[in-house]
């Protein structure tokens, strides 16, 4: 069952079309890889799903939902979370501090409560502390919880970014290169949270570079190519086409 | 006696400017050199209707909201501009504040400033000498340091830190950064409201330089030199600051260059905790 639609969605930035035509549907728990070479598109779609930047044309339906019209948190409150290539972590604090505040529910999230209802504020504050400190245990990173976002490896970080999307229990993940830059034994860790999260039943969309890395991880792969999808198809299918092959990798003389 | 008392009840009145300012700029990042222009608001505000015989509670609390919303307002522009450029705008609220304290005469008492604003009065016991005022203005730091402790440990107080970090991000993860902004600016406005009611209240005379770009920038250096973003930055950096301009009447120097000595030393300071301790005394750094 397809839980996104993304029907003849467009975008350009001054003379550059970053988005021409696209169309795709994502199923529900399933991974899904975008691929292709670079400037082809894949951040450009992120942004349009997530609200980052509003397309030309075209319509994007979430569960059925038209969500055009949506601002960006309101989509991510319907279920709809993004990392970003470059993290955006909040370095300064602790790492469970950065799962807290991307926590769902936005309870004593107002200088009222904070400062009118304290006993309150402080339940709150425990229960979310308790289910921050579980999302971490699930991505490996709870023996890091008091440290400075700022004090760990990058594939730790790569973690904390992933935890806290989980934070905002959104069904549909978007993961902008979770392995890029990773050690081999760092990688074997994402990959195995990938296939941990769909078991949990996420659906996962996920730029992926490395076509071994898709082949691990992705039960379906869009490649991308100037803004367009060329191809939507079973992993084998995608990266055993030689065209698609010759696109990617460039003309083999 | 009297003296040092003095000197503590205008320490704890900056301390309430501080925090005010320790919210905005150490914070939430918010780089705002117009303080001192809603603290004055509140003077004025607070002046205003005690001397038209109001009761001086609702004059308080008159003097609080009115500087809640209009912070609200200065710092709408930080919404859309990138930190510097705020600067300069919020530079430009501090100048026509002061133009309105100076030109609109009918209310504030033009250049000459406003003075016989009534003494503070509670169940018969008058507050004139700093020893009982120093009660009043105690409980006044007290309130408001209880309430900043409870905003920066709360949920709330992480999700103005991380919009400090990284705007972006915020909004990725659901939160609307322009309510948790407003928010701030109130609180912030708030107590610049309070500490303009209390200088009011306890010098019982009041004009524009008292509320000028210096006494805005002197703010800022408070919490640069206390320690951004602590409870206990604000506090000492007030106690620290206004102690120099009392050591320097210890030192035997003419009058007339007692007061660019004090601005140098200011200045001096602020570019000596820059260098070498940019985390101020309490503090994290900036």
């Amino acid at each position: 069952m397809a839980i996104l639609n993304v029907e003849n969605v467009s975008k350009s930035f001054g003379g550059i079309q970053a988005l021409d035509d696209c169309t795709f549907t994502v199923r529900a728990d399933e991974v899904t890889c975008v691929v292709g070479p670079n400037g082809a598109g894949k951040t450009s779609v992120f942004n349009v799903i997530t609200g980052f930047i509003k397309p030309d044309n075209g319509t994007i339906k979430f569960d059925g939902q038209i969500i055009d019209g949506l601002s960006r948190q309101s989509r991510v409150h319907l279920g709809i979370a993004r990392t970003f290539q470059n993290l955006r972590l909040f370095e300064e604090m602790s790492v469970l501090d950065n799962v807290l505040v991307c926590l769902k529910g936005r309870e004593a999230t107002n200088p009222a409560t904070a400062i009118f209802r304290p006993f309150y504020t402080s339940a709150v504050m425990k229960d979310k502390r308790e289910r921050a400190m579980a999302l971490l245990e699930e991505v490996g990173i709870a023996h890091k919880a008091n440290d400075e976002a700022s004090m760990m490896s990058y594939g730790q970080k790569k973690l904390l970014s992933i935890a806290r999307i989980l934070a905002t229990d959104a069904r549909l993940l978007l993961l902008d290169e979770p392995t890029s830059g990773l050690s081999a034994s760092a990688l074997d860790n994402m990959v195995a949270l990938i296939h941990r999260l769909r078991d949990l039943g996420k659906t996962l969309l996920v730029v992926e570079h490395n076509t071994r890395i898709v082949q691990r991880i992705a039960d379906e792969v869009l490649f991308l190519h100037r803004g367009t999808v060329l191809a939507q198809g079973r992993p084998d299918e995608i990266i055993n086409n030689k065209e698609l092959g010759r696109i990617y990798f460039g003309e083999v003389h | 006696m009297n003296f040092f008392f003095s000197f503590l009840v205008l320490a704890e009145i900056f301390a309430v400017l501080a925090l005010s300012t320790n919210l905005l700029l150490g914070v939430v990042g918010i780089f705002s050199v117009a303080q001192a222009a809603i603290m004055g608001i509140g003077a004025y505000t607070f002046a205003g209707l005690a001397i038209a015989g109001i009761p001086m509670p609702i004059a308080l609390i008159a003097a609080i909201v009115l500087c809640g919303i209009i912070n609200v307002i200065a710092s709408l522009p930080s919404l859309r501009l990138a930190g510097d450029y705020f600067i300069i705008t919020s530079f430009g609220i501090q100048l026509v504040a002061t133009a309105v304290f100076i030109n609109w005469s009918d209310v504030t008492g033009g250049a000459t400033g406003l003075s016989g604003i009534p003494i503070v009065e509670i169940f018969g016991q008058k507050f004139v000498r700093a020893g009982p005022f120093l009660i009043l203005s105690s409980i006044a730091l007290g309130v408001v340091s209880l309430s900043f402790w409870l905003l920066m440990r709360a949920p709330y107080g992480r999700l103005l830190h991380a919009i400090r970090q990284d705007e972006i991000a915020v909004v990725a993860a659901g939160h609307r950064v322009l309510l948790a902004k407003v928010g701030v600016s109130a609180v912030s406005g708030m107590y610049a409201g309070v500490a303009g009611a209390l200088y009011a209240a306890y010098i019982a005379f009041i004009d524009p330089a008292s509320f000028d770009i210096h006494v805005s920038i002197l703010a800022v250096t408070m919490v640069v030199v206390g320690g951004a973003r602590t409870l206990a930055g604000s506090i000492l950096g007030p106690l620290l600051l206004l102690a120099i301009p009392q050591l320097l009447a210890l030192i035997d120097i003419p009058s007339t260059v007692v007061g660019p000595v004090r601005q140098l030393t200011y200045g001096a300071l602020l570019i000596a905790f820059m260098l070498w301790r940019p985390q101020g005394i309490a503090g994290k750094s900036l």
